[in-house]
């Protein structure tokens, strides 16, 4: 008898072996399918929600994977002998409860039982997200994730700039722009997205070209319109995260309303001078109850109390710290890492060089987005010009 | 820095029309005017790595029209660079990122002088850039450069804005001459096989707060303008939107900033990495 047999009759006569109809039961019960064969195999099938870690990297795999050592590990391979071996090294890991799927993988597929083709990174994207890659809070799931996501970003001007930047950068998907204005040579002080011989393109194709130069991958949407009560919800339909970046109070309030009545996370920034801020309304957040632009400001102010756009002198780099900040909240959304500042308002003092946090709260009566409220409208404010973007 | 009257330094006459409407936005800020736009005109900045932080760092100093940026970096553009690096595109693989970053900048804008220096600086090379300079700002992404950069900014007198990024972490600081100084935030001693940051994940956008936020502290030190971040560390978690603010103390054993200039310094203790963050510095 061959060493490896020896071994193997060893193996099964202390690691219990299971039929895939019965893993398939155990599995739905709550039990951890462990696929360990290759990637060059698995990317031919691998049942549906298994855990794919490969069988060189398994020891050092599993813990995140399952980190509990009580629950049940199903272990397959393609035909049921590495799973043996593999069963036998996640035991002596400390992993309580541990099967072998007899037949593997083929037999599992030619009972007809559920499995999917994974999706993995090409070459060229695990090189250009390398860095995403190494974070385990990213990851390729994180990356692959992040490039079937859709961000809409309202703006291609100071703000706009960098969040399509990076967002671009990042690899989400899919970007729409909503902006109707030109390239205007005064833009170019802080909208780092245009250059000077687009001066007089529209914003939208600008950005287009800018974007796509630096990531062909990326879907570039321009809608070059301007925001109202009549287009937004079909603007907005399809997107993961509205980014706002707008330049008036009106295009905010429709912002905010569309976003609410959509259920849509809202990314909203300001600037003004020296300085800036940046929130999350989001009242459809399920793990932080939050209010929304109007439970700040229930109405805009008369046109003679807002400032006049035209006079708000704004620090170029501004608009870039705060579009950044924007940036980094849409992907911690769209991953769903880390805590977003859904009920936070982080306040940027850049002469100071001082950054606070306030809490902010929904307002019980809200009209837009209390408890029950029904949805009053939209309403197509007269422009009043706010902070400048 | 010093004023800039208008006829003493050249370059330093009236705006132009074109840079009248180009800045016309910031000459409208409160203590910026024409005076900070002119002065802007006049100043110099060496920027050291034209990569994650490099990129919106140059980008917003450009736009804000710094008058001559000077630009160093001796590496070519790589595919993984790009998801931060935002000066470079796909066609520039391959090419040497000073290069790279100079056709951006200069298509932003074309008013100001950007000087490329497409190859790894020597310490000598380093100290008289940064003699020539107003600013230096340390974008680099290892320890022997930073090293390098400090101290060749501390002999010239210079101030040294410095940020690093890492993961989640970002953090920021603006070092003088007299200290403290990189070297004393992190003493030298030991460093070695330590892992750079050029080897470490980042979420693609913390880089570009990080880098613009250097670029703010940058535009104050050149217009005298608000407090900086001078003896003062500025961290961000931005998994949780934490900044945090960490008082920094001149190392009295520091030999870089304070009165013998140029030696190498530092008591061997532990210290944390400006790529991994702990909450040991002060």
């Amino acid at each position: 008898m061959k060493a490896k047999d020896r071994r193997l009759a060893e193996l099964r006569s202390s690691i219990p072996e299971v039929t895939p109809s019965e893993a398939l039961a155990l599995q739905e019960n709550g039990a951890a399918l462990i696929d360990v064969r290759d990637h060059d195999e698995i990317v031919q099938g691998s049942p549906t929600g298994a855990y794919r870690l490969g069988r060189s990297f398994l020891e050092l795999r599993i813990e995140d994977a399952v980190p509990d050592t009580a629950r049940t590990l199903l272990v397959m391979c393609a035909g049921g002998v590495r799973s043996l071996f593999a069963a036998d090294a996640l035991r002596q890991l400390g992993y309580e409860d541990v099967r072998s799927i007899k037949g593997g993988f083929s037999r599992w597929k030619n009972e007809g039982h559920p499995f999917e083709i994974p999706r993995f990174l090409g070459a060229e994207d695990r090189e250009r997200y390398a860095r995403h890659l190494l974070m385990p809070e990213v990851g390729e799931e994180g990356q692959l994730k992040l490039l079937d996501s859709k961000v809409l970003l309202i703006g291609a001007g100071g703000l706009g700039s960098p969040s399509a930047y990076y967002l671009a950068a990042a690899g989400v998907g899919t970007l729409g722009l909503v902006d109707h204005d030109v390239v205007d040579r005064s833009n170019l002080q802080r909208q780092i997205l245009h250059t000077e011989d687009r001066v007089g393109m529209p914003k939208v194709e600008s950005a287009r070209i800018a974007l796509q130069a630096l990531n062909p991958g990326v879907r570039i949407i321009g809608h070059e319109t301007h925001l109202d009560s009549g287009n937004v919800e079909e603007i907005f339909s399809g997107y993961d995260v509205i980014v706002d970046g707008t330049d008036n109070l009106a295009t905010r309030y429709l912002i905010n309303d569309a976003c609410v009545k959509l259920g849509l996370p809202n990314v909203h920034a300001a600037v003004y001078r020296f300085e800036g801020q940046i929130t999350v309304f989001w009242p459809a957040y399920a793990k932080n109850r939050s209010g929304c632009y109007r439970c700040m400001f229930p109405e805009p102010p008369p046109p003679e109390l807002a400032p006049s756009c035209a006079e708000a002198g704004v620090l170029g780099v501004m608009p870039g710290v705060l579009g950044l900040l924007q940036a980094v909240e849409t992907i911690k959304i769209l991953l769903d890492i880390g805590e977003p500042l859904v009920g936070r308002q982080l306040h940027y003092d850049a002469l100071s060089s001082q950054f606070t946090v306030l809490k902010t709260r929904a307002n019980p009566d809200c009209r837009y987005c209390s408890e029950g409220a029904e949805f009053p409208g939209y309403e197509d404010y007269a422009q009043v010009c706010a902070s400048n973007a | 820095m010093a004023s800039s009257p208008h006829s003493e330094v050249p370059g330093t006459d009236l705006l132009s029309d074109a840079e009248l409407e180009r800045y016309s936005r910031q000459i409208l800020l409160p203590g910026f005017d024409l005076e900070g736009q002119e002065r802007l005109r006049t100043a110099r900045v060496l920027v050291i790595g034209a990569g994650g932080l490099g990129s919106p760092a140059a980008l917003y100093l450009a736009g804000s029209g710094v008058g001559r940026l000077t630009l160093c970096d001796g590496d070519q553009v790589e595919l993984s660079n790009l998801h931060r690096q935002i000066l470079h595109r796909t066609a520039d693989l391959g090419c040497n990122k000073a290069v790279s970053a100079t056709r951006a900048l200069t298509a932003l804008n074309p008013e100001i002088r950007i000087v490329p220096l497409p190859q790894r600086m020597t310490a000598a090379m380093l100290h008289e850039m940064a003699g020539a300079a107003d600013v230096i700002l340390d974008g680099s992404d290892n320890f022997a450069t930073r090293y390098a950069v400090n101290a060749a900014a501390m002999r010239a007198g210079k101030p040294l804005v410095s940020g690093a990024v890492s993961g989640y972490l970002g953090q920021v600081t603006v070092f003088r001459a007299g200290g403290p100084c990189f070297a004393c935030l992190y003493p030298e001693e030991g460093r070695d096989g330590e892992s750079d940051c050029s080897s470490q994940g980042i979420l693609a956008p913390l880089a570009g707060i990080i880098g613009s936020i250097m670029a703010t502290e940058t535009l104050k030190l050149l217009l005298g303008l608000g407090e900086g971040l001078h003896e003062r560390l500025l961290r961000l978690d931005a998994a949780t939107m934490r900044f945090r603010t960490v008082r920094l103390h001149r190392d009295p054993a520091c030999t870089v900033c304070g009165t013998v200039c140029g030696a190498v310094c530092g008591p061997a203790h532990a210290e944390d990495s400006p790529c991994k963050e702990k909450e040991s510095v002060v």
